[in-house]
């Protein structure tokens, strides 16, 4: 059986039936045509005759897969798309309506309707503002209206790759039942149709997708592609040894490079240093960067470098970019600071400029993926509370008992981690200086990538200064961190807390956590330090006593009514993997 | 006077002004008193190191960067640090 265009939609009024569409409706695991259908909802008839308007000789089925415009069975759309597969051949397949999580099964069988098959799949975003599914598939035509597009003649292609075409939506006279004649309807499924209808109009065969939109667009040229290269497995060394790289000294045993050395400037006063990682396995001594031996690595890890530079009077990251070229060495580099200039230049060398933080969101109108793998998030009061040792310890506790956890660093560092994704925020990050909607659809955007992987968990690395300390300066309250949340929206959130917070403020800062974002603070973990502030090079700490310890977590628990744990406490392990596991499977 | 002036007036002068010209101020220097106590951050220390080298025009060898501010007193620093680097510098004409 051949059509040119196979509509999923509420089904087809048969009294509003034209004589070369059929009907399929589903018996049990089969699909079978019939000539008695009706279409309570009216959008099939609606949709279809929009997109086969003014053209003969078409030939279209519409298959009954949902019965409310609200609720869509997911198992009936991919059982109506697997028998498209298995039985009948089709140049289009026209989805007027969507699913607001992400589907595996859906992609699986569009994907190889496209890829195996030919089949271009046109499909409609979600008229709340979600994103959805299929329209959000990068091999499907997504569509979306434009209340500012008059004409159904006008479409404009994109090439963002999101949405792919926009189309009139406003209020259009359409066929709905029978009984009904016609009425007034708008939406961005009608939007589709028009789509749909150029297409068919066109009377050609598109190889692809990008066929179809250069179709559309004469100048389109597709969504930028992004090479991404890496510097995993090969022999690195670190420079400066400021804060962010001691978390690849304690944890060297386990970062997706070999570290192999450890450089500082030689004033810091680090030089001769003895760094042990935690597990004793790995240990450096700091060497001067001016007598660096660049025969024994391939990588160079360069770590924040703007206010070194400023002291020694010279650009230091940029030195050391030169000298990476001149020996021939990758970079791993924490922030952008001259990745525009020097990334083609590293790249002529055919060799890795790696940047942490070089995400770019897809533009989106603000449609915001509905993520549906659980979320733990470790927050803070304050910055240097062992936050970061938090998060490798729930990771070590919960891959030790089997769980498939994803996480998500914040931190420069996270890829060497190990970390499934990353998107810095904080000191010299790009995504700082974005808007608060920006940042939000960011997060959720990364969350997305790892929920389609179908993890039991998702683990978001630490943020801090959700209720601002003081409020003299904008600089006091962090406005980023509230995007932040929103974009994460955590199920359960770890509350890391220092002794100097009173019991007071950390109550106002689980109810700032707890107004903004969904979830419920289910435990506190105190960093069990006196710091001495440093922001750049060194820290200065100082562990509390036992006897401290058991008086703040027993005030705490008291007042505040939650767990408290001491941060990378070995002996607290079964107490944070049974309050999580309490929490998440309750 | 519980200490043995080594390090000369004027030099604790010029340790004055440097400190100064990176934002530390101390209101009376003591040869006894111990590094850490008077550079209390790290990049106090880088601004210090590279004041001094300027300062006094000569770069220090690489085992002075080794030494721990906490193991030095302003005698010591002055005797240990300064001094051989300046008799080398007169010497060689760095």
């Amino acid at each position: 059986m051949f059509y040119d265009l196979v509509l999923l939609d509420s089904g087809y009024e048969i009294n509003d039936r034209k004589s070369n569409v059929d009907i399929y409706v589903r018996n049990g695991d089969l699909w079978e045509q019939t000539d008695n259908d009706t279409d309570d909802v009216g959008h099939g008839g609606a949709v279809m005759n929009l997109a086969i308007e003014g053209i003969d000789n078409v030939r279209a089925a519409v298959f009954k897969s949902f019965t409310d415009v609200v609720m869509s069975n997911i198992d009936n759309i991919v059982s109506a798309l697997e028998y498209v597969y298995n039985n009948i051949e089709c140049r289009y397949i026209q989805m007027s309506f969507g699913v607001r999580a992400y589907s595996q099964p859906l992609y699986e069988i569009l994907s190889k309707l496209y890829n195996e098959k030919n089949v271009l799949i046109i499909a409609a975003f979600d008229n709340c503002g979600a994103m959805s599914f299929p329209a959000a598939l990068d091999f499907v035509i997504g569509v979306s209206g434009n209340p500012y597009i008059k004409d159904k003649n006008t479409l404009i292609a994109c090439d963002t790759g999101l949405i792919d075409i926009y189309a009139r939506n406003g209020k259009q006279l359409v066929a709905a039942k029978s009984s009904n004649g016609r009425r007034v309807e708008e939406g961005n499924s009608f939007a589709t149709s028009h789509v749909t209808n150029k297409l068919l109009r066109s009377g050609r065969n598109f190889a692809n997708k990008d066929e179809a939109m250069l179709f559309f667009d004469s100048r389109y040229k597709g969504p930028a592609k992004t090479e991404r290269c890496s510097v995993n497995g090969t022999r690195a060394v670190l420079y400066p040894l400021n804060k962010e790289m001691y978390s690849l000294v304690n944890y060297a045993d386990s970062l997706t490079v070999d570290l192999v050395g450890v450089y500082d400037i030689k004033y810091s006063g680090n030089l001769g240093r003895e760094l042990n990682s935690f597990s004793g396995k790995k240990s450096f001594t700091v060497k001067n960067i001016d007598r660096c031996g660049w025969d024994s690595f391939d990588t160079m890890i360069l770590g924040h470098q703007r206010e070194l530079s400023y002291i020694l009077g010279y650009d230091s990251k940029k030195k050391m970019l030169d000298l990476c070229l001149e020996h021939g060495k990758n970079v791993f580099c924490y922030d952008r600071f001259l990745a525009e200039e020097y990334e083609p230049e590293f790249r002529k060398r055919s060799l890795a400029f790696v940047c942490a933080d070089n995400f770019r969101r897809t533009p989106r109108e603000g449609r915001l993926y509905q993520i549906q793998t659980p979320i733990l998030c470790v927050l803070g009061t304050n910055k240097k509370q062992g936050k970061f040792t938090l998060q490798m310890q729930i990771k070590r506790i919960l891959e030790s008992k089997g769980i498939d956890l994803a996480v998500l660093g914040t931190e420069p560092n996270a890829e060497l981690m190990g970390c499934a994704e990353t998107l810095v925020i904080g000191y010299d990050a790009d995504l700082g200086s974005k808007t608060g909607d920006e940042i939000i659809e960011s997060f959720n955007e990364k969350i997305h990538l790892l929920d389609k992987k179908d993890h039991d968990l998702i683990l978001v690395g630490g943020q801090s200064g959700f209720f601002p300390h003081l409020m003299y300066n904008t600089g006091h309250i962090n406005i980023n961190q509230i995007a932040f949340l929103y974009g994460i929206m955590p199920d359960g959130v770890i509350l890391s807390f220092s002794c100097e917070d009173e019991p007071e403020y950390i109550k106002k800062s689980i109810a700032a956590i707890e107004a903004l974002s969904k979830g419920k603070v289910i435990m506190l973990a105190l960093y069990a330090f006196r710091t001495e502030y440093d922001y750049v090079i060194n820290s200065s700490k100082v562990r509390l006593t036992e006897e401290e310890i058991s008086e703040i977590k027993k005030k705490m628990a008291d007042e505040i009514g939650l767990p408290v744990v001491v941060s990378g406490d070995f002996a607290e392990d079964d107490r944070i993997f049974d309050t999580i596991i309490e929490y998440y499977c309750k | 006077m519980a200490y043995e002036v080594i390090i000369p007036e004027k030099d604790i002068e010029q340790i004055g002004e440097i400190l100064d010209s990176i934002g530390i101020f101390v209101e009376e220097l003591t040869p006894d008193m111990r590094m850490d106590e008077i550079i209390l951050d790290s990049m106090s220390l880088v601004s210090f190191y590279v004041e001094l080298e300027e300062k006094y025009g000569f770069y220090l060898p690489d085992d002075v960067y080794s030494k721990r501010l906490s193991e030095l007193t302003l005698n010591s620093f002055w005797t240990d640090v300064i001094s051989p680097s300046l008799e080398k510098k007169e010497t060689v004409g760095v």
